[in-house]
């Protein structure tokens, strides 16, 4: 090193550089875990809207394979109101089974990719809700 | 602790100091964010000071350097330990300030003056020397004030922080002959204000 260079680094060493102010590291820390509790906060996947939409379209595919197969013959439309309350008159526990019968021809004849994505979206769902319903328990307690 | 103590302190555990903060970067990595408080004690001043310089404003200044610890703290996992802690740190708050010193306009570059002999550099230093240190340290205050942004920070890091030229290279981003040459220029544009400051010091004494 230089001669110049060793006496201005000398100088140097009475060099104050300016301070951070005294709450500066409290700040930093405060961000980051306001930072980290927003990444680990829970949120569920889909909001309660789209949670309704989805429980429709179960409950209109259950009703569905409950009530227009096996009975109608294929390709015929949904059986009209009229008909939909005589036959859910005619429900009782032997025709929950009919039912599930019925259920397992219908999802038989869906490819089985199809149905393996309907029930794996309907387990995350519901796994979704299990762990926000954890939660809330969690923070009431 | 004045500023030449901690100098030497600094210098003297130099190795240990690399080796305290690995061993708290991996505590941070590892989930244990309280860890990073050692990093932020151990750094605000020259983030903060590096920022000051460069933005030229208080409020700004704490706000970046802020935003360099959290965006540190969020890409440590990044971090692979080739370069010193400080030099990456240094670095992301560098490239911070020029971001907003982009947006707003702010000059940067410094523009060339007259400059000393090494000669004069010798003969200025040595009186410096002998002055008190209160008012040397005031004196080098405000002459490090007179130089624009690009010229205060390398001088810190070289002469005070003592980064070496490659790894002012590392966080300027500008090659290492190129920061050598920014260097010297800057030390005597520094020297011609602190000599101004001294001639004025006898002057008013006259």
């Amino acid at each position: 090193m230089k001669a110049t260079d060793k006496q201005f680094k000398n100088l140097m060493k009475s060099y104050q550089p300016e301070k951070a102010p005294a709450n500066f590291t409290m700040d930093v820390m405060n961000r980051l875990y306001a930072e980290t509790s927003k990444i680990s906060e829970y949120k569920p996947v889909l909001n309660k809207w789209v949670l309704r939409v989805f429980a429709v379209l179960v409950g209109s595919f259950i009703t569905y394979a409950m009530f227009a197969t096996g009975g109608t013959a294929a390709g015929e439309s949904l059986p009209g109101a009229e008909q939909v309350k005589s036959l859910v008159s005619q429900v009782d526990l032997s025709g929950v089974a009919v039912a599930g019968h019925k259920m397992a021809g219908l999802f038989g004849s869906l490819p089985p990719v199809v149905v393996a994505i309907f029930l794996s979206a309907t387990f995350l769902l519901l796994l979704d809700q299990f762990f926000l319903k954890r939660k809330k328990q969690v923070a009431d307690q | 602790m004045n500023s030449v103590t901690r100098t030497h302190s600094r210098r003297q555990t130099g190795s240990m100091n690399r080796k305290d903060d690995h061993y708290y970067i991996e505590q941070v990595v590892n989930g244990n964010v309280a860890a990073f408080s050692y990093l932020v004690e151990k750094y605000r001043d020259m983030v903060y000071g590096l920022s000051l310089k460069m933005l030229k404003n208080t409020e700004d200044a704490e706000e970046l350097a802020q935003d360099t610890f959290v965006k540190a703290f969020q890409s440590l996992s990044s971090y692979q330990g080739k370069s010193k802690f400080s030099t990456w740190l240094y670095r992301i708050t560098y490239n911070g300030a020029i971001t907003l010193m982009r947006k707003r306009k702010l000059a940067l570059y410094s523009l060339d003056e007259q400059r000393l002999s090494d000669e004069d550099e010798l003969t200025i230093g040595t009186r410096l020397a002998e002055i008190d240190q209160e008012e040397l340290a005031e004196s080098l205050k405000r002459a490090m004030e007179e130089l624009p942004a690009d010229d205060q920070v390398l001088i810190t890091l070289f002469y005070y922080e003592d980064q070496r030229v490659e790894d002012i290279a590392h966080i300027t981003g500008l090659s290492a002959s190129n920061v050598k040459v920014k260097i010297h220029r800057a030390r005597k544009k520094m020297y011609l204000y602190l000599k101004e400051n001294l001639e004025e010091a006898v002057f008013n004494v006259l």
